[in-house]
């Protein structure tokens, strides 16, 4: 199960944390750092990535979603991991 | 997964998207160390097993460092590397996938030998045989086709080996396909070639103008730093010019949208208003700048006086700018008032957009001209500056001289006392290194796949880190026919199958980013170092190994190139002791730092053109200096972030403000260049109404050989498309989602349309991304190129669509 370390960027990242805490996947919501908002989720596979960024992308005020960690000790074993 | 592992996952990633997320706000704005130590605290995150290394992302030119986490000698987790300036922690997309890179399951692992239609597996002994049977064949017809993807050591051995071994410059990087008119740009306006600014402009200007550049997708992490400061309540004003709309443009304030080519017209707009208005900075002009008009065939043109300037600009009235480019004339009138605004800062940021255009390097002098004009340069904040698309084109291509007419350092192989300097840091006899540049990548194609007896000299092409028969343009004219002469011989150096190994006679495996040492120049002149942190797999090997061991097998064949003037191998190194190490043998590649030594002998080259590097064990502590760095006083090592400024560059004459040291007319000016708007070399007509453009992707990198199979990025992208206007759809009676046929006069791909998809092309424009080996649309484009940086323009040539179905419209339907 993919971990990810999330950071968005928002004008109000303190008034976002609630917003975030619905998106499916959180798993933490840290404490906003200035114009911050750092999160960790977890994604049932690593294909479901792009619609949780999407998801976090389209929520109100958001300019921003970097990533800052990311896990794959799950990792499958090559000859999945093809084209 | 654990409940607890779950847990201690989460916290692991919240800790360092949280270390992220103060590094990014501490460092804003801030000045930068001299080096950076330490770096994230992630020791004892994920367990006592991973250990955790810095590396730069193997993506884009932005140069983001990653903290690898390693475990049981296997990639297992990426973080953000909150110590690196570039991207103080954060990634994009690609760069947090960086780690899979390495896993995709058909790793290419031995070396294969085409037989009839197979490919089969061979010896390293005999691969390296028939690589030397091909170089001894006639060796000034042994190409080597390289890459801005090459780590800095290895472009280096490259460079060496073919100018000063072979005794010819037939090798020249993919990069001449991405930045060679940034290069001349640089070269005509300045005399020295790499960007004055850095990323720091982007932390205090006032006006970002992205010149046919869409960073949000092909530099995010670089673009994030743009829009964050927007977050943080400054004001950035980011005005789009481009031919599309993008995923940029919904950040811009301002969307400029001209027509293919005419670029040149709006940069002559601006520069006629400045001087018609009064606002051009006459100070800064008066100082630092001479005037410069084209003259054929010489990059350098002629002179011409302020009065032959302005006459020149006269036609390029709002008006007619607007008739030529369809911007409209209030905004050409805003861009030139932005410029005329002393008080603001403006930083250009351009990429392909610019330098993919048979017209690149005339506009490359154009952006610099608006901003030298107007005295927008040489502040922080205040720079024209080139993005690269490749994570070394910089260091590899520019800096190490991998061009067919470069030597290390900004050498040229045209000036004999560049080629003395370079055999004698060789040590090679003088006269080894051939004073008539090499081909460039069109011209050494063009050879590959013409018939000895009809002037193609070229009979083997050796490639590394790229992957041409997906990406030069005009596939049809410049790769193909090679395949079917039995004389022509490709060797293809890779980690994955491409479209290129699949064609090749020869394959050879390669180890790719933390499987090897390495160092990358990104596009602010930063100079990063790695560490070889797991093993390749099977006999894949490094490419810089593969090059020293050809050399040797060369020199023992008695090939004269590759003895130096003591007699000694070429790449002869010797260990602490002074006894020569056996590099060429894989097993002792690794018994020596070979990246630090070959490091060591090109940063001798470096002061040449004041592009001063530290020793290798400066950036092994950094993350990435930006030179020209120098030792100071106290014997520390201090990086430049803003080159030509007396308050940054070490460089300048004191007193003298702004110095261009390198100037093409040796006064410490740089010149201001005219040049006219003129027709592209091929447009629209009746017979073929589109436009094309070509371009990337955010979640590919180039030709997707690496993300493709990487399944997030793959899944998230997993096709090419035409992007199509929806009303040049519904005349055509098109629909989303269907296949069509998009036909230039050099070829055709059927593939899918996109309306309303992630870009929006205006009526009578297409896009297509080159990402997809399954849909080439280099079977399409066009191979002109600029005459002075050799760069094929792949943003724009004639195109028609046709519907695939029994009732489809009649092919070339109207545009527009
Ligand atoms: S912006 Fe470029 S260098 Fe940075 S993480 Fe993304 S792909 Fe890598």
């Amino acid at each position: 199960m993919p971990v990810l370390g999330v950071v968005l960027t928002h004008p109000d990242p303190g008034a976002l944390a609630d917003l975030v805490r619905a998106i499916p996947g959180v798993v933490l919501v840290g404490n906003p750092v200035s114009n911050r908002l750092p999160a960790a989720f977890e994604t049932a596979r690593k294909g479901d990535d792009e619609p949780l960024f999407e998801a976090l992308r389209a929520l109100p005020g958001v300019l921003a979603v970097d990533l800052a960690f990311a896990d794959f000790s799950d990792l499958p074993p090559p000859d999945e991991v093809s084209r | 997964m654990t409940p607890d592992r779950r847990e201690f996952l989460a916290m692991t990633a919240l800790a360092a998207a949280s270390a992220a997320a103060t590094a990014a706000t501490a460092h804003a704005g801030s000045p930068p160390p001299t080096a950076v130590p330490g770096g994230p605290d992630l020791r004892g995150r994920m367990g006592a097993g991973v250990t955790w290394n810095k590396a730069p992302c193997r993506f884009c030119g932005t140069g983001c460092h990653v903290q690898v986490g390693v475990d049981a000698g296997k990639v297992v987790a990426i973080a953000g590397d909150t110590a690196a300036e570039v991207n103080k922690g954060l990634l994009c997309v690609k760069g947090y996938h960086v780690g899979l890179a390495l896993y995709g399951a058909d790793r290419l692992t031995t070396p294969l030998l085409r037989k009839g239609d197979r490919q089969v597996p061979i010896s390293w002994e005999e691969a390296l045989r028939i690589l030397a049977d091909r170089a001894m064949l006639d060796p000034k017809g042994f190409a080597v086709y390289g890459s801005g993807q090459w780590t800095i050591p290895e472009g280096y051995a490259a460079n060496k080996f073919v100018k000063g071994g072979l005794g010819h410059n037939h090798i020249d990087p993919n990069a001449r396909l991405c930045m060679a008119s940034a290069v001349t740009g640089y070269l005509a306006t300045y005399g020295v070639d790499e960007p004055a600014g850095c990323f720091d402009d982007l932390d205090v200007a006032d006006v970002v103008i992205l010149w046919g550049n869409s960073p949000a997708e092909m530099h995010p992490v670089l673009f994030s730093r743009i829009v964050d400061r927007r977050a943080r309540g400054q004001s950035v004003t980011i005005i789009d010019i481009g031919t599309r709309r993008t995923r940029t443009t919904a950040h811009a304030q301002h969307f400029l949208q001209f027509k293919p080519n005419t670029d040149l017209a709006i940069a002559n707009g601006i520069a006629h208003l400045l001087l018609k208005n009064g606002t051009w900075d006459r100070t800064f002009v008066e100082k630092h700048c001479s005037f410069r008009q084209p003259l054929e065939k010489e990059l350098n043109g002629k002179g011409m006086t302020f009065a032959e300037y302005e006459a020149a600009l006269a036609p390029y009235t709002p008006a007619y700018v607007e008739q030529i480019s369809g911007v409209p004339a209030k905004d050409i009138r805003m861009l030139a008032d932005l410029f005329g605004n002393r008080d603001l800062r403006i930083t250009s940021l351009w990429c392909m957009g610019m330098n993919q255009h048979t017209r690149g390097t005339a506009i490359n002098c154009l952006v610099h001209g608006v901003h030298l004009l107007s005295g927008h340069f040489g502040r922080p904040g205040d720079a024209p500056t080139s993005l690269t698309g490749q994570p070394s084109a910089c260091g590899t291509v520019r800096e190490v001289g991998t061009l067919s007419h470069a030597l290390p350092g900004g050498g040229v192989v045209t000036k004999e006392k560049h080629r003395h300097m370079a055999e004698e840091i060789w040590n090679v006899p003088t006269g080894r290194i051939l004073d008539k540049p090499g081909y460039h990548a069109v011209e050494m194609w063009k050879r590959f796949s013409t018939p000895k007896a009809d002037g193609g000299d070229i009979h083997t092409v050796w490639v590394q880190v790229t992957n041409p028969a997906q990406t030069l343009p005009n596939l049809h004219a410049l790769v193909d026919p090679s395949r079917k002469d039995p004389e022509k011989f490709l060797v293809v150096s890779d980690v994955y199958p491409t479209a290129t190994t699949r064609i090749a006679d020869l394959v050879l495996p390669s180890a790719m980013w933390v499987e090897k040492n390495g160092m990358f120049g990104n596009s602010e002149r930063r100079t990063q170092q790695w560490f070889k942190l797991v093993e390749p797999p099977g006999q894949a090997r490094d490419d810089a190994w593969q090059i020293v061991a050809l050399a040797y097998e060369l020199y023992r064949r008695g090939h004269a190139g590759m003895k130096d003037k003591d007699g000694r191998f070429l790449f002869h190194m010797a260990d602490a002791k002074g006894a020569a190490v056996p590099i060429w043998d894989f097993r002792h590649y690794y018994d020596i730092n070979v990246d630090e030594r070959l490091f060591e002998e090109y940063r001798k080259f470096s002061t040449m053109k004041h592009k001063n590097l530290a020793p290798y064990s400066e950036y092994v502590k950094a993350r990435g200096l930006r030179w020209p760095v120098v030792e100071q006083e106290d014997g520390t090592w201090r990086e430049t972030r803003w080159r030509f400024s007396e308050s940054d560059d070490p460089f300048v004459t004191p007193g003298k403000g702004i110095d261009f040291y390198h100037s093409t007319t040796e006064d410490g000016r740089a010149q201001i260049w005219f040049n006219p708007y003129e027709a592209p070399p091929e447009s629209p007509d009746a017979a073929y109404p589109f436009w094309l453009c070509t371009g990337r992707v955010l979640e590919h990198w180039h030709s997707g050989t690496i993300t493709g199979r990487i399944p997030p990025l793959r899944d998230a992208m997993p096709q090419a498309y035409v992007e199509m206007h929806r009303e040049d759809a519904r005349k055509l009676g098109i629909t989303n989602g269907e296949t069509v046929r998009v036909e230039s006069r050099r070829g055709t791909l059927d593939i899918p349309v996109w309306i309303d998809g992630r870009g929006s092309p205006p009526q009578g424009s297409l896009f297509v991304p080159f990402f997809d080996e399954r849909l080439p649309i280099n079977n399409v484009t066009l191979e002109a190129y600029d005459p002075f940086s050799k760069q094929p323009d792949y943003k724009k040539c004639a195109v028609r669509v046709a519907r695939l179905s029994p009732n489809a419209a009649a092919p070339g339907g109207k545009a527009g």
